[in-house]
């Protein structure tokens, strides 16, 4: 069990890491979620070895690890360009490790081929790295930080490079091979969609902070404060004035009170419409001029344009939306509507 | 090194600058106002800035071959590109005179065109010293700056251009900038040459022009006046010191994480015609400044009162006819490959400890070392040398305990090469490898052993060619070390000069073809290996 | 003959840093003299770049004393005098040899030298004995001479006199050394400074202005005077005239293949400078019997006729055979131009001085 403290970095004026506590138990997936500068890459290398925190602590399964090394940590990091060594071939990448260990040569090479295999590259063995593609690239790479099973495999950015149909692909194959090798693992990504399709729980971070850790489920249903609704890609936020009844007037209307987000406090909220519970309708009090279109699966994230009030975005049926240009009236269903705090809660209060 | 070097430098000069046992800082101020130190003082530095931009400028289209392309017989060349390095100066001031001389096709030739007795008289000219300098010093800017290039990523250069760069705009914005480590570690190294040259200021440039180098020769060796030298040293040292502090410091700050990429997948064919054109135009320029006084060395060796034959060969091997002055070339071959093996073993293992130190400690102690390196390559050997004589009684050490004394040596002045390829490099190394191999388990020494030293092997591989090189050429040493039992091939090759005589001519310019063709199997191998086990890189 | 040898490639710092480097600190190693109680193990000799001498002659002498004999190198005349001197406390060797009479005045004024008076010179004539009080002892001869390369007077108008070198029919013919860094140089400035006088209407300088005016060209060594400047023999110069040896015809005649029946050059015996090289114990060195041996060897005739094919001077001791390559081709100057060796070593200063103002300023 991996636990952190107050851990704080420091690069002389910045502070990279302003404080992060994280307990994370064995078999669990993390994912770790922010913008870039957000003190993500910071953390990992803190957690690696790779970066002496200025304050706090790190331990595993309740040993300091402030004396441990790097490599005597038994963690396993793979970088977000992945950092192959250039001047060894595929075998020689992924074997390191076990060299490091003191692997006989024959078990090095089962175990190499075992893991190549596991990662789709079975054969790759002689290959030069500079040569390979992209995605074969990080599975080389992720080869090489799987083949000493290491108790904590952490992932930086792993799929940040790669284009979205293999990424797509990449997240479901990673999400199996996982929960097969049933390891502890920290992802680190900016990237929402793999950071809740990854995680058991998830963690936004801003500034140097975690702002969120909560399961996926719960983060998207209630997100904690606007700058994790914001960066999960919830845009349709605006302050709302309460009436003395209770009920919430915004400029797209007024709207009973909503639920909030766990820990908020009701008096600094923002009113959240979620865009799935709008509807297009022939008839509606809000009328707009659709300004963009973007494909979403299965379905179709149109923004709206309004006279007297901020843009709406509207999640529609890929076959029926109408076309940028229109002008469609829209019904905001109760449902759809939630308070988000504006700012999270402090940690003691979760 | 202390020991070495700084103790025995200091002891001399004290003795110069203050002969009564109190510095007389006067008199030291009244040498260095007088004229004619002036006046040398400025000929050394612009002779030598002028050596080394020519030196550059003129080598940076063969580095660019040399990284870039693939062509017949790149390692041969590149090979011989080196052998300038460890010729003597009186061969090369021969094979010159034999090409640019009075008697030269080439004079009567030009005689023919223009009318008039050798219209071209480089002898005792600047040119002369200039072309020298060139010649000796291509080689360090081909394979230290060749070395970094053929290592970049050639998209780099892609991209500019795609960026709408044209082709020279791509060089001077995107390749320049990122060849500069290797450009100012050569043009240091080369600088440092050419501000103490010596021999070439002698022989080529005639007795009208003195570096500060050949002035506190004169100084010490012939006139004894240890206070002028003492005051020349100490401004040759400063003006040095100075200067490479600088550089470290330049050095330090150009340092950028490259990724560097195996050499071989850089460079291809020449494909268009234009291509073609350049490398043909490289090669026969490179042919030109390199290759024709080295033919000519070839030539007069083979060359025989009656016709060409292998005449000269045969009498090196006939050892009744020059008893005492005689040297097996078998013998001197031996003896100069053992040193030059042990030296070179030597440099480059002190040398990567010393690039460790360099690179991984940024700071001003750091530049401190870095200079203090290369100091014993920009000090006047006279002075090192007679500064041993009067510092030595007062040491306690038992030196016949050192057998490793004339490597040691020859591995104090290799050092610097092994540094300056291997700097750059490491600094280059991006810090993330090291980390990869650490979250692998490899303990920081295991790390460097398994990460950097395979990564910058070949430039470890490129500073080692430079100090076998310069073992084998050194002579200096050997003169003094080697017992008449004993000698090395550049020895070999001034025994033999020393006496009048065709043959003897003839025979010097054999030792010097086989001392040329030893240096080139060396480098051969030495890339050979460099292919080979340290992998792709 | 201690020419200045100039090092290798750049020639520069490097290798002459590690020459003295080295070579004083292996001396340094091995050279450090024996107790005086206990018998000589090791003879060392400290000698100039020039020195050789058969490997048989030098085991001669190890087998009868039952020492080793070893050289140790100290760069050019000039430098291993002046190593000598500044070690003089602790001496690197027991015996040096090859300090001439241009440097011998400020050996002697050093105090490096013991005196010993080698029975063996007896059989050494006069005039070589520039010591009276013994403290070094007369070796071996050589004169530096004009040479001429015959083949460029086919009329046998060759220059037979000094004074003729300033005639303009010889203009852009003469290549000489410059005597701040080579020995024959300075030896050839010298016979100038000898012949002309540094007073009256027609001084040296005077002479030499005339030179200038005739298009001498200077070289820094014997070696790029001769093989670089020079037209004769192998050199691919275009010069006739050169700053050489009395012995010159004759190395060419031994080094060629076949030798030839005449040489390719020849010697002009007018205005020759003789040089004298002399050995000398080493005080405080403790060398003893031994060393006193050696300077006895040295005069032998075994060593003395082993002199001239390795060094190419000729041997002090007048009973020593000349080789028959030197009876033909290369006698010694008949009347060769002395000058008296503590005047060379108070004036040698100035006149290189004055000679560098007249001939290169």
């Amino acid at each position: 069990m991996l636990v952190v403290e107050g851990v704080v970095v420091r690069f002389g004026a910045l502070e990279a890491l302003a404080g992060v506590d994280l307990t994370l138990p064995p078999g669990e997936r993390l994912s770790v979620l922010g913008p870039s500068g957000s003190g993500k890459s910071t953390l990992l290398r803190a957690i690696a070895g790779l970066e002496p925190p200025t304050a706090g602590r790190l331990s595993w399964d309740g040993r300091d690890l402030a004396g441990v090394p790097a490599h005597a940590r038994g963690f396993g990091l793979m970088f977000q360009d992945y950092v192959l060594f250039p001047h060894r071939d595929v075998a020689g990448n992924v074997a390191f490790g076990l060299r490091m260990r003191g692997e006989p040569p024959a078990g090095q090479r089962r175990r190499v081929a075992e893991v190549l295999a596991m990662v789709g590259l079975g054969g790759y063995e002689r290959r030069e790295v500079s040569r390979l593609s992209g995605g074969e690239q990080q599975r080389v790479a992720l080869a090489r930080a799987l083949a000493t099973e290491p108790r904590l495999l952490m992932l930086d950015e792993p799929l940040g490079a790669l284009d979205r149909d293999l990424r797509q692909r990449l997240v479901a194959d990673l999400g199996r091979l996982f929960a097969e090798l049933s390891l502890t693992i920290v992802y680190v990504t900016h990237d929402q969609e793999e950071a809740l399709s990854m995680g058991d729980r998830v963690a936004v971070m801003r500034a140097g902070r975690i702002e969120a850790l909560l399961p996926p489920g719960e983060l998207w249903r209630a997100p904690p404060s606007e700058f994790v609704a914001r960066f999960l890609g919830f845009n349709n936020l605006v302050e709302p004035e309460e009436l003395p009844d209770g009920r919430l007037q915004t400029p797209w209307g007024t709207f009973p009170s909503a639920p909030v987000g766990p820990g908020a406090d009701p008096g600094a909220s923002l009113v959240l419409v979620r865009p799935e519970g709008v509807q297009l309708s022939a008839e509606g009090p809000l009328r707009g001029k659709i300004v963009a279109r973007t494909f979403r699966g299965e379905r179709v994230l149109l923004r709206v344009e309004l006279p007297a009030a901020p843009a709406l975005e509207v999640l529609a049926d890929w076959l029926d939306a109408p076309a940028v240009g229109q002008q469609v009236s829209l019904v905001i269903e109760p449902s759809a509507v939630q308070l988000v705090p504006v700012r999270a809660a402090p940690p003691s209060a979760r | 090194m202390l020991v070495f070097f700084v103790y025995p430098v200091a002891s001399i000069l004290l003795l110069g600058v203050a002969p009564e046992g109190r510095p007389d800082l006067g008199a030291l101020v009244a040498v260095l106002s007088r004229p004619f130190v002036l006046e040398v003082a400025w000929f050394t530095l612009w002779q030598a800035a002028l050596s080394t931009l020519l030196t550059v400028l003129l080598a940076l289209p063969g580095a660019y071959l040399f990284a870039r392309f693939d062509f017949p017989a790149k390692r041969l060349i590149s090979a011989l590109a080196i052998v300038p390095f460890v010729l003597p100066t009186v061969v090369v001031a021969s094979a010159f005179l034999a090409l640019l001389g009075p008697r030269s096709p080439l004079n009567a030739w030009l005689a023919g065109l223009l009318g008039g007795e050798s219209p071209l008289r480089l002898e005792h000219t600047i040119w002369a010293i200039l072309l020298a300098h060139v010649f000796y010093n291509y080689a360090i800017v081909l394979r230290l700056v060749g070395g970094l290039w053929s290592q970049l990523d050639p998209r780099l250069e892609e991209a500019a251009r795609m960026l709408g760069a044209t082709r020279w705009q791509a060089f001077r914005q995107v390749t320049l900038p990122l060849l500069r480590p290797a450009l100012a570690s050569a043009a240091s190294i080369v600088f440092l040459f050419t501000f103490t040259s010596f021999g070439v200021i002698l022989l080529l440039g005639g007795p009208r022009f003195a570096t500060l180098e050949v002035e506190i020769y004169r100084q010490t060796a012939q006139l004894l006046n240890l206070e002028v030298a003492a005051a020349l040293s100490l401004l040759q040292m400063t003006a040095l010191g100075a200067l490479l502090l600088l550089y470290s410091r330049y050095q330090a700050r150009l340092a950028v994480g490259l990724r560097l990429l195996p050499a071989r997948s850089t460079a291809r064919p020449p494909r268009s015609r234009r291509e073609r054109l350049f490398v043909a135009a490289n090669l026969a320029g490179m042919g030109i400044l390199l290759g024709l006084p080295l033919a000519v060395l070839l030539e007069r060796s083979l060359a025989r009162p009656a016709g060409y034959g292998l005449g000269n060969y045969a009498a090196l091997f006939a050892p009744e006819r020059v008893s005492g002055l005689f040297v097996p070339p078998a013998e001197a071959i031996g003896n100069s490959l053992f040193f030059a093996a042990l030296a070179c073993a030597l440099a480059v293992s002190l040398g990567l400890l010393a690039s460790a130190a360099i690179a991984y400690r940024r700071g001003p102690l750091g530049h401190a070392f870095d200079a203090l390196l290369m100091l014993p390559l920009g000090t006047s050997a006279v002075i090192v040398g007679f500064g041993f004589l009067v510092s030595l009684g007062r040491l306690p050490f038992d030196l016949r305990t050192s057998p490793l004394l004339i490597p040691l040596a020859h591995a104090l002045l290799a050092l610097p090469f092994v540094v300056r390829s291997v700097t750059p490099v490491m600094r280059s190394i991006d810090r993330r490898l090291r980390e990869a191999a650490a979250v692998l388990g490899a303990s920081p020494g295991r790390a460097w052993r398994e990460v950097d030293l395979p990564i910058i092997g070949r430039a470890a591989l490129v500073g080692a060619g430079f100090a076998f090189a310069v073992s084998l050429g050194e002579f200096g040493a050997t003169v003094f070390i080697a017992r008449p039992e004993a000698p090395t091939m550049p020895l070999a090759v001034f025994r033999l000069l020393g006496q009048p005589g065709e043959l003897s001519f003839g025979m010097a310019m054999a030792m010097a073809c086989l001392l040329m063709a030893v240096t080139a199997a060396a480098m051969l191998l030495i890339d050979r290996f460099r292919a080979g086990a340290v992998g792709q890189l | 003959m201690s020419e200045l040898r100039l090092p290798g490639r750049l020639g520069g710092a490097p290798a002459r840093v590690t020459a003295l480097l080295a070579g004083v600190l292996l001396s340094a190693a091995c050279g450090a003299p024996a107790e005086p109680t206990q018998p000589l193990q090791t003879l060392r000799l400290m000698t100039h770049d020039s020195f050789s001498i058969s490997d048989e002659v030098l085991a001669e002498f190890e087998q009868q004393h039952g020492v080793t004999v070893e050289i140790l190198r100290a760069g050019d005349g000039g430098s291993m005098v002046n190593q000598a001197i500044l070690t003089r406390d602790a001496p690197l060797a027991h015996v040096l040899f090859g300090v001439d009479n241009t440097f011998l005045s400020r050996a002697l004024e050093s105090g490096i030298f013991t005196p010993y008076r080698s029975p063996a010179l007896a059989d050494v004539p006069a005039e070589l004995q520039l010591d009276p009080q013994y403290r070094v002892t007369p070796i071996d001869y050589g004169d530096v001479c004009l040479n001429i390369d015959r083949s460029a007077f086919p009329a046998g108008d060759a220059p037979a006199t000094l004074e003729e070198l300033a005639d303009p029919r010889y203009e852009g013919m003469l290549v000489v050394q410059n005597p701040a860094t080579s020995t024959p140089g300075l030896a050839f400035l010298l016979a100038t400074v000898q012949r002309f006088g540094e007073e009256g209407g027609y001084t040296w300088r005077d002479y030499w202005a005339d030179l200038r005016a005739n298009d001498v060209l200077v070289t820094a060594g014997w070696e790029d005077a001769y093989y670089g400047s020079f037209s004769g023999g192998a050199g691919e110069g275009d010069r006739p005239i050169v700053v050489s040896y009395a012995t010159s015809p004759a190395a060419e005649v031994y080094f060629a293949d076949p030798p030839p029946a005449e040489a390719p050059t020849a010697a002009v015996f007018d205005g020759c400078f003789r040089q004298v090289e002399f050995a000398g114990i080493l005080s405080g060195s403790h060398a003893g019997a031994v060393g006193q041996a050696f300077i006895d060897f040295m005069l032998s005739t075994t060593f003395q006729e082993d002199i001239p094919l390795n060094m190419f001077v000729f041997p002090a001791n007048r009973e020593a055979e000349l080789p028959e390559v030197f009876a033909t081709h290369g006698e010694a100057a008949p009347e060769p131009i002395t000058l008296d060796h503590e005047r060379i070593g108070e004036e040698r200063e100035r006149w290189i001085e004055e000679w560098t103002d007249v001939v290169l300023r």
